[in-house]
């Protein structure tokens, strides 16, 4: 299992250094000098000088990039062109409030997802099979912005019970946690529902309910599961999604996420902090990923097998009920 | 099986385009959602003889009216109509989900059967593309835009740039197991040139699950598209496209609603209809659910 890990850490922060110097050399293309984007417009030749010498604009690329990795790996993230502010400092106050609405929105959306999705698949073509369909399309086909302003719509501005926008305590979460879990719910239903449809032909389960077993523990038990795998897929992938896809859903509440601060900069051109931004999101990804990866080992055992945690590769014949 | 017999009558010496039509035909949902793309699409073409208004023109006297007769779906802040603005943006919805998914599909397809019939090419292509994946889409999306900058053209481009991988991974899988298969290396051993190869037999043996994604990513395109414009990185003010009209009524939501709502209501008819149609297609093009 160590052996595995590691492996899988060290390929994270492979990928993450490459992702980082795709970043770094694609923000590298945008148009204008970054010292008249700091300066502004009316700066003379001399002070555009100073501070290409303050940013340290005039060395070569690579120069540049390895620069900014070495001061990543000490946890500092840059400095910001338009308030010369570090950027790590502003990234802390504004992450564990994207992390909140993600996560929680993450967790509804998970529930309700597999709840439904469950549902949906044990009771197949049936009305609430064809409901829970169109309801969970809406949830893909929706852009959450708009999801969100009709949330805001009824519940703060019609019935008054909820806070439109802002975020100083619970109650300004709730609709923010709403909209992401909808929309997160809709894509985990549609994968729960193939992937039980899947699993409840299997004979282990017509063997669990020939021996008599509870019909819901024949469901969660053998069916959920093992149709797992492709869920968890499913749950990280959209916890990715919203980890740095929050920018929407805070513009529409206008919560100080870190999404609003990389769109803030994209808009000033600010690049160290689209950069840095773009490499917190980036990170906090891979380490979903990474989890989500071990994760699989401990729910499914073949997996496990199959990267040798001890026990010797062994494919079993398929009449032994082994995976082909 | 009587079924069976009965799907042989129907389909018995019929080509395969002919066949996928008429299972096509008998999901309902399918059937409704193509008649209504369809209609969206020719609302589209003819905007400028179906609008009602003129959709740049001002009219002080008539301000945030709220849907009636004369105006259906009301007028905005400066006493344009709404109706008007919705069927000429429609324009920029089509356009844009289908330039993006057709730029997209050519060349991540393109990518993905190199990948997979050419090893040596595996590595650094797909590689590449999950680079490209790794980073979450609207931030991939902010970056590419801030290099490329606001217009329509940058839109696509940077829309298409982040579908492609995609694809790629999809026509991969698909071309990787094609290659194993028996009438391939028939080809082979006839001495078929590698381009006959791929045109001939891998490529067209690859193309229903990439038709199933075509239909539904144009759907998560609109709305990518949309958000970009609603943040203002996309199509600018003063067009009429329809994220952008949600971001602009987004100030007057409590007191005129229906400015950004029914641009939104849009949005999700045409994305519910591919979400459909792809499905219906997907149940369609299953071999598996042939006979």
């Amino acid at each position: 299992m160590l052996k595995y890990s590691v492996k899988r850490l060290l390929f994270m922060i492979l990928t993450l250094f490459l992702t980082t110097l795709f970043v770094f050399t694609l923000l590298e293309f945008v148009p204008g000098d970054p010292a008249r984007i700091i300066a502004g417009e009316g700066a003379t030749e001399a002070s555009l000088a100073a501070i290409r010498d303050e940013f340290q604009l005039n060395d070569p690329f690579f120069v540049r990039f390895f620069r900014y990795i070495g001061n990543l790996l000490q946890g500092n993230l840059g400095v910001s062109y338009k308030t010369r502010q570090p950027i790590a400092g502003a990234i802390g106050s504004r992450l564990p409030l994207t992390m909140i609405i993600a996560f929680w929105g993450v967790i509804v959306g998970t529930l309700l997802g597999l709840l439904a999705g469950t549902v949906s698949a044990v009771k197949q073509y049936s009305l609430f099979d064809r409901v829970l369909t169109f309801i969970s399309l809406f949830g893909k086909s929706a852009p959450s912005f708009w999801i969100a302003m009709l949330f805001v719509l009824i519940f703060s501005l019609k019935l008054g019970w909820l806070p439109a926008s802002g975020s100083y305590s619970f109650k300004y979460w709730i609709l923010p946690v709403a909209t992401i879990g909808l929309q997160a719910s809709s894509g985990i239903t549609r994968m729960t529902r193939s992937s039980v449809l899947e699993v409840i032909r299997q004979d282990y389960i017509r063997t669990a309910r020939a021996k008599g077993q509870v019909e819901w523990v024949v469901v969660i038990r053998h069916g959920l599961r093992n149709a797992f795998i492709p869920i968890l897929t499913q749950i990280s992938s959209s916890l990715c999604e919203y980890l740095g896809g929050t920018v929407l859903v805070e513009s529409v509440f206008a919560i100080p996420g870190i999404g609003n601060y990389v769109l803030d900069a994209v808009q000033r051109q600010d690049l160290p902090v689209v950069l840095s931004g773009i490499f917190i999101i980036c990170a906090m990804c891979s380490v979903v990923i990474l989890l989500t990866d071990l994760a699989y080992a401990f729910i499914d055992p073949r997996i496990k097998s199959t990267y040798g945690f001890g026990v010797k590769k062994k494919k079993a014949d398929q009449k032994e009920g082994g995976n082909k | 099986m009587a079924k069976n017999d009965a799907y042989k009558k129907k389909e018995g010496g019929n080509s395969q385009f002919k066949m996928v039509w008429i299972k096509l035909r008998e999901n309902k949902f399918a059937m409704v959602s193509l008649f209504v793309l369809i209609a969206v699409c020719l609302v589209a073409i003819f905007a400028p003889l179906i609008a009602p208004y003129d959709y740049t023109k001002q009219n002080y006297e008539e301000i945030l009216m709220f849907p009636c007769l004369k105006h259906p779906f009301g007028t905005d802040q400066f006493g344009r109509d709404i109706m008007s603005r919705i069927i000429w943006g429609s324009r920029y919805t089509i356009v844009i989900g289908l330039l993006t998914m057709v730029v997209s599909c050519v060349i991540g397809t393109a990518l993905g059967i190199l990948a997979a019939y050419y090893p040596k090419l595996d590595n650094p292509i797909m590689r590449f593309l999950d680079i490209f994946s790794s980073i979450p889409d609207m931030a991939l999306l902010m970056c590419l835009v801030i290099i490329l900058g606001t217009s329509m053209r940058n839109m696509i481009i940077a829309l298409g740039l982040y579908y492609i991988p995609g694809y790629a991974r999809l026509a991969r899988s698909k071309v990787l197991t094609l290659r194993n298969e028996e009438y391939v290396e028939a080809s082979i051993a006839l001495g078929a040139s590698d381009g006959r190869i791929l045109m001939s037999h891998i490529l067209p043996n690859s193309l229903a699950p990439i038709i199933v994604r075509f239909t539904m990513s144009t759907g998560g395109c609109i709305l990518e598209a949309a958000s970009l414009s609603y943040i203002g990185l996309g199509i600018q003010p003063p067009e009429p496209e329809w994220g952008l009209m949600i971001s602009q009524g987004k100030g007057f939501l409590s007191t005129n609603w229906y400015y950004s709502i029914i641009p939104g209501l849009c949005i999700v008819l045409i994305s519910y209809c591919l979400n459909y149609l792809g499905d219906g297609l997907r149940d369609a093009l299953d071999p598996r659910l042939n006979y």
